[in-house]
């Protein structure tokens, strides 16, 4: 981990930077872009005269991290949490993306498709910055894959069965 | 501990399945009447094919060591297998960063959502281009 304060690196779990002192608010990687609470000197000081030396109260938990770079680890360590209208990183709301291929290419029915357009819609969604979107975009993708798979494991069911009664004896190679 | 225990669960629910598949696969034969796995029941319904149509005989070729005859089968089928499976493990356990940046690659939606709708539509025209999409 960087501090955010003097950039130097420090381990992953520590509370505050061997440094400078600044402190790390939750290590999952919000920190505070609050001044540190004992400047070693004057100097540091005086830049940050206009604020209060507090803290500026958390994120709420629902606050997306915001995109600095296209560093797949921005997700879980970006570098600041100021909220940005520029896009959310690729990742941060679910696509549910796996669930939605296998649907489609295993059980052969359009709900799989459904599904891969809302997947679709969440990274499109999220590259344009619409957070709230993008989650309701990623709860109708999961729902569209559980109600494929749904369909296809009661046709499987029922197929089976008509086969083990003899309704049907072949239904064709498809 | 009770990730790493339903993580576990996943990994050998995984293995067995597609253990039972490869078997199923290696015993019998999809392209034969009277064979035990499902008919695609879109194409059962429609009479058209979907972007799975041919997954089973492409398995069962792959089970086999025929690529060529996979590949006939279902081509897109073919190659999201290795991609899928990239993906599934992405979801279930922590990959070295090489493969971590191939799969944030593959896990954006929109390339996938063009790639099966177009497939889905052009297996389905007679043509001669595109009816080498279709199975068999």
């Amino acid at each position: 981990m960087r501090c955010p304060n003097c950039s130097a690196e420090t381990s992953d779990q520590a509370l505050e930077c061997d440094f400078c002192g600044h402190q790390f608010i939750d290590g999952a990687g919000t920190q505070s872009p609050a001044p540190p609470p004992t400047p070693p000197s004057g100097l540091g000081r005086a830049t940050f005269s206009a604020s209060e030396p507090t803290y500026t109260p958390p994120q709420p938990s629902y606050s997306p991290p915001p995109v600095h770079s296209d560093n797949p680890y921005s997700a879980n360590y970006p570098s600041s949490s100021r909220p940005s209208n520029q896009g959310y990183a690729k990742g941060s709301v679910p696509n549910h993306l796996v669930w939605a291929i296998l649907a489609t290419l295993c059980c052969c029915l359009p709900g799989g498709i459904v599904a891969i357009v809302y997947a679709a819609q969440v990274d499109g969604k999220l590259a344009g910055g619409d957070y709230e979107g993008a989650l309701s975009s990623s709860n109708n993708a999961k729902l569209w894959s559980w109600i494929s798979f749904g369909i296809g494991g009661f046709f499987t069911l029922i197929y089976f069965i008509a086969i083990f009664t003899g309704a049907i004896a072949d239904p064709g190679r498809y | 501990m009770e990730n790493a225990a339903v993580s576990r669960l996943a990994w050998a629910a995984m293995l067995l399945a597609g253990l039972l598949v490869v078997f199923l696969l290696w015993q019998f034969d999809p392209n034969q009447a009277g064979n035990p796995f499902p008919p695609c029941p879109s194409r059962w319904l429609t009479g058209l094919y979907c972007p799975g149509c041919g997954a089973t005989r492409a398995l069962h070729a792959l089970v086999h060591g025929n690529l060529e005859k996979a590949l006939s089968m279902n081509v897109m089928f073919v190659f999201a297998i290795p991609l899928v499976a990239l993906l599934v493990l992405h979801q279930l356990v922590k990959l070295p960063s090489a493969m971590v940046l191939v799969a944030t690659f593959f896990s954006d939606a929109r390339p996938w959502a063009w790639c099966l709708i177009s497939y889905a539509i052009l297996r389905n025209l007679p043509w001669y281009p595109f009816s080498l999409l279709a199975p068999g």
